[in-house]
């Protein structure tokens, strides 16, 4: 008989009924989180087996899906790219990289002009609909830090909203 | 959406609410994370496992076992040679559509440049919208220089290669990524007789990628190619990582540094067992890894470390600028960095 590190890994019922009925909402939320589908699968994927192997614990919390965000958040304001320790030589026959998906809406693509931990906090308070000391819990800071980035990002999400439409008005003139 | 920016909290709330998700559910989300879990569970095993040996091994040293003491910023001197450690790393992905190879953005020879970076090879980026997989082994063919006509040269070992940097295949690739192959020539035995190839080109179904002109194979009998593979970024503890050396160092000097790691975040970070490091100039490393001698389990939220430690300039090291590289791996397996938007302090090797 194999002993059990050696062998595959078996789901528990209960995580695996929570990850066919809560992943859809986890990917989601990464998504509005990060602004990229592909960064998003990759946050819920880690997130989902780091809580695969600590299930029983997880699961006698009150929120595990709360637990889940928390992870997701932490490792979205963690990340660090790829690091560029690589250096192309020989001919590069062009340049450019894909536009990522755009959004339709211009309050959410505007929340990419945001930093990261700015972005959360709207997606904490907006989406989530949590309080001040809920996301405070969350990212580890105080109940004023959430609200002073809070105000400053409503602040610049307000300027370049107001740009935007100033944009706008001057292009309709033109034409 | 409406005009009045007065509004913006309740258009951001209905915005994020009603916002559609490009991401569609997964098919079979529990098969997919079954066999990352699996992965993670047997590295917690080893790690835990090192762990115990490690302990027992101090304590029968009379080195004595970590105690708990506040944390506060302090200058721990001294480490000793370790095992390398199990560097966490982002999960295999899940493979998607073939990648199209009609409209490359880049290809080019990548040359490692720190210790833990990626390996030489080259790094083709398709131009692709979406995440995509690359996979199988690309035919290589090169002009032998001895005839002037372009030869297949056979792999001569169908088997991934060997390497010390994590690689996931196949290659699952996000718009901009690179997907990398490794070209490694084989040495010829007693009675084969060496051949030489320049132009070398990599076929990839009907698609030819030319490697870079100066990439030759020299006095080899065959050559092996890897299949399509991404190497997977290491994950990064919450902590920034500083380090301090003299800023002139000669070859085969032994010298001081600190480095200084401050902890970003609220929580405690613990420290036990303590890091490992490898210290490196440029893409050579300084002797095997290391472990730290702390006497702190943890380090507290928002506060700092300092170790004070020992290295030594090889003496093959060519004279000029180089980067002095420091990466630990915590007892996570999360690894940090010191220096990282700069890639290392800068040293010179005098003559």
């Amino acid at each position: 008989m194999c002993p059990w590190f050696v062998k595959r890994w078996a789901a528990p019922d209960q995580f695996a009924e929570f990850v066919r009925d809560r992943h859809a909402a986890l990917l989601q939320y990464a998504y509005l989180l990060s602004g990229d589908p592909h960064l998003a699968e990759d946050l819920v994927q880690d997130a989902l087996e780091r809580a695969g192997i600590a299930w029983r614990r997880i699961e006698r919390r009150d929120d595990p899906e709360g637990y889940l965000r928390r992870i997701i958040t932490n490792r979205y304001l963690n990340r660090v790219h790829a690091l560029r320790r690589e250096r192309l030589v020989g001919e590069v026959p062009g340049t450019g990289i894909a536009d990522a998906e755009q959004s339709d809406d211009a309050l959410i693509r505007l929340l990419s002009c945001l930093p990261r931990q700015q972005r959360a906090v709207m997606v904490m308070r907006y989406y989530l609909d949590q309080s001040e000391a809920q996301i405070a819990e969350t990212l580890g800071c105080s109940a004023g830090t959430v609200k002073s980035t809070a105000a400053r990002a409503l602040t610049r999400l307000r300027r370049e909203l107001a740009s935007d439409f100033h944009q706008q008005s001057v292009e309709k003139g033109a034409r | 959406m409406r005009s009045d920016p007065q509004t913006i909290e309740a258009d951001l709330r209905e915005a994020l609410r009603t916002s559609p998700s490009p991401v569609a559910a997964w098919p079979d989300p529990v098969t997919r994370l079954a066999a990352g879990v699996t992965r993670r569970r047997r590295r917690r095993l080893l790690a835990a496992t090192a762990s115990v040996v490690l302990v027992a091994g101090a304590a029968v040293a009379g080195i004595g076992l970590i105690t708990h003491r506040p944390a506060s910023t302090t200058a721990v001197v001294g480490s000793e040679p370790a095992a390398a450690p199990q560097i966490l790393r982002r999960s295999p992905r899940a493979d998607r559509q073939p990648c199209r190879l009609d409209n490359v953005d880049s290809a080019g020879w990548i040359v490692q440049s720190a210790p833990w970076g990626l390996s030489t090879g080259l790094a083709l980026r398709p131009n692709n919208s979406e995440r995509c997989t690359l996979s199988g082994r690309p035919q290589l063919s090169g002009v032998n220089t001895a005839t002037g006509v372009l030869d297949p040269i056979a792999a001569a070992d169908a088997g991934p290669l060997d390497s010390s940097v994590a690689r996931q295949f196949p290659a699952t690739i996000d718009p901009g990524e690179a997907a990398r192959v490794e070209v490694r020539g084989t040495k010829c035995v007693a009675g084969q007789k060496p051949r030489s190839y320049r132009d070398l080109v990599l076929a990839v179904g009907a698609k030819k990628i030319s490697l870079p002109s100066f990439r030759r194979l020299d006095d080899i009998c065959g050559a092996d190619v890897s299949q399509w593979f991404v190497e997977p970024p290491m994950l990064y503890a919450a902590l920034n990582a500083t380090l301090q050396a003299p800023t002139v160092l000669r070859r085969g000097e032994e010298f001081t540094y600190t480095v200084h790691i401050d902890n970003v975040y609220a929580r405690d970070y613990s420290l036990s067992p303590c890091p490992t490091y490898r210290l490196g100039i440029a893409a050579t490393e300084i002797g095997s890894w290391q472990r730290v001698n702390c006497t702190q389990s943890s380090i507290d939220g928002h506060d700092s470390i300092t170790f004070t430690l020992q290295g030594q300039v090889p003496p093959d090291t060519k004279p000029g600028q180089h980067k002095l590289t420091w990466m630990a791996v915590m007892s996570t397996g999360e690894a940090t960095i010191a220096d990282m938007g700069t890639g290392g302090t800068t040293v010179t090797i005098p003559r």
